[in-house]
């Protein structure tokens, strides 16, 4: 390297004079832009606030109403509820759709087809009228008439419950779907490296798959939480006692339609925040450690040959 | 008594024929390496020795048990997810792709299997994987994880790993074809020693110094059969047959 010297620029055509400074890049459509948006945004919130139809007062004044919190904490438990049912649903049908068993392989698809095809509000508007074709809900054998306990549907199925089973199954699809990917995601020699250690299937899937599994099914989870979150609202069709439910009871009476649709849509807005602020954290953690681990690699590689060499 | 006995075993991945019937005996204390071009079954072979792959025709028994089949009625008859797994406890398997467990340090990577089949308390089993670490050099990577440790420090956690078990056979899939050159002799360091411990070791491999110095036997395959079988003396110097000269001028 050190031998090759440069041969003298003799010779050569130059500009005459270049200067070293760069310009700096001025970006006028940008603040074109902005100018333009903000107009708009400024537009649009003074005519809200100036409409004579909307009264914020009353927004104010149900914002914390009793009722609305009531319904907001409903909220909140279903869509927890739901998603840890969805989820256990989700890992026994994902491991079905990779099963090597021909019926349980179809059973898994053929749940994730109807579940995932047919509208959310249409599942919960069944659940919700349960009652009106299957007036009674009893164990028992099939064709004998024999039956070892038997209720009313509607007491057993309360709107809150047909709720969540409506929204446990629709989203249990979603996370079938999440889960089998994630499973998929991890490389086939771990299993053989489990299988040789002597590990049953489930001591393999419960130490080394699931555990490298679940860093690719967090953020699609995330999302499906969030989607979850305000799925809940379409429960307020069978009055499920969600937040939305609740605002409508109240504007039923004060005629006050979209001030409490207001009020309902601060709520989600500040929770679907609130969700998505945790799933940015959880998910920076965990890329957060491969990362590390993929930093501290390189600088032990550097390290590496001297040592391999002791 | 010989330790691992292979009996007329066919394997076929669909119309694909891999093993064309196999019949191999390994004593107990044995080196055997399996040679071979790409492609002639001998890694298929090895999978069927503790069952990760099972022969349509034919079987395999170690140590006098039938692996992953049962004998009833005059057929054989697959045994069940747990029983077979009870029977790879005492094999140990080394990959070509190290196959750690990513998520665990080597420690932990060490004492999964082990925890997991109960096979000693937590502090016993802890001395255990820091004795065994030493013995492959890396005494002090246990707290490392598989992304920080160089391709052959990997494969040396791994047969630690198998060591673990405490096996009575130990299976190499070319544990160095994915090394880079410079790091393929720590790991035929570590194997020469198991071996000479007398670990009984079927190991497919490309090293053929390994092969030469470390084996009792050679046993060379070619399309699915068995070409020959014998020492590595024999096979180096003056092999049989033509098939077995071609690979030897390639390799």
């Amino acid at each position: 390297m050190q031998s090759s010297v440069n041969p003298p620029a003799t010779g050569l055509e130059r500009p005459a004079e270049v200067p070293d400074v760069v310009a700096v890049k001025r970006h006028y459509g940008r603040w074109a832009a902005v100018v333009v948006l903000a107009a708009i945004a400024l537009g649009s919130a003074k005519s809200l606030a100036q409409n004579p139809q909307l009264e914020w007062g009353v927004v104010g004044q149900f914002l914390f109403d009793g009722q609305i919190l009531e319904g907001l904490g409903q909220t909140l438990l279903l869509s927890v509820v739901s998603m840890v049912v969805a989820s256990a649903i989700g890992l026994v049908f994902g491991f079905f759709r990779l099963s090597a068993n021909p019926v349980l392989r179809t059973l898994g698809s053929l749940y994730v087809w109807v579940f995932r095809s047919v509208p959310a509000l249409i599942q919960i508007l069944f659940w919700g009228n349960l009652a009106l074709f299957a007036p009674r809900l009893g164990i028992g054998i099939p064709g004998t008439g024999w039956s070892l306990v038997s209720a009313p549907t509607n007491d057993v199925l309360s709107p809150f419950a047909a709720s969540i089973v409506a929204l446990s199954i629709a989203n249990g699809a979603y996370l079938a779907e999440i889960i089998r990917s994630g499973l998929l995601s991890v490389d086939e020699g771990q299993h053989l490296a489990s299988s040789a250690l002597g590990l049953t299937w489930w001591q393999a899937q419960r130490k080394v798959i699931l555990p490298q599994a679940l860093r690719v099914m967090i953020p699609p989870a995330g999302n499906q939480f969030i989607t979850l979150l305000k799925e809940t609202s379409l429960v307020s069709v069978i009055a499920g006692g969600d937040i939305l439910s609740h605002a409508e009871n109240i504007s039923g009476y004060n005629l006050r339609t979209i001030e409490l649709l207001i009020v309902a849509a601060i709520w989600y807005l500040a929770v679907t925040s609130a969700a998505t602020l945790g799933q940015n954290i959880v998910e920076r953690r965990t890329s957060r450690g491969a990362g590390q681990q993929k930093r501290k690699s390189k600088a032990e590689a550097a390290r590496t040959p001297k040592e391999a060499s002791l | 008594m010989s330790s691992v006995d292979i009996v007329n075993v066919h394997k076929s991945f669909g119309d694909n024929e891999i093993l064309k019937g196999i019949d191999l005996q390994v004593r107990q204390g044995e080196v055997v390496c399996l040679l071979g071009p790409s492609g002639s079954g001998k890694s298929t072979l090895l999978r069927c020795v503790n069952g990760l792959v099972m022969p349509d025709k034919g079987h395999v028994s170690v140590g006098g048990n039938l692996i992953g089949r049962k004998v009833h009625n005059g057929k054989l008859h697959d045994l069940s997810g747990k029983e077979a797994s009870t029977q790879r406890e005492r094999i140990g398997m080394v990959f070509q792709q190290f196959n750690l467990f990513p998520h665990l340090d080597v420690r932990d990577n060490l004492m999964l299997g082990p925890r997991a089949l109960k096979l000693g308390g937590k502090a016993e089993l802890e001395d255990k994987a820091r004795h065994l670490l030493g013995k492959v050099g890396l005494a002090n990577r246990a707290a490392a994880y598989p992304s920080q440790l160089s391709g052959g420090q990997q494969q040396r956690v791994a047969i630690a790993r198998a060591l673990m078990m405490e096996p009575d056979l130990m299976l190499f899939d070319e544990p160095t074809s994915a090394l880079d050159p410079e790091l393929v002799g720590e790991v035929l360091d570590t194997m020469r020693s198991l071996a000479q411990d007398g670990m009984t070791m079927i190991v497919v491999t490309h090293e053929m110094a390994f092969a030469r110095q470390v084996a009792d036997r050679v046993v060379f395959m070619a399309d699915g059969r068995i070409v020959e079988d014998t020492t590595p003396h024999l096979f180096f110097d003056s092999p049989e047959t033509e098939r077995a000269r071609a690979f030897l001028r390639l390799a």
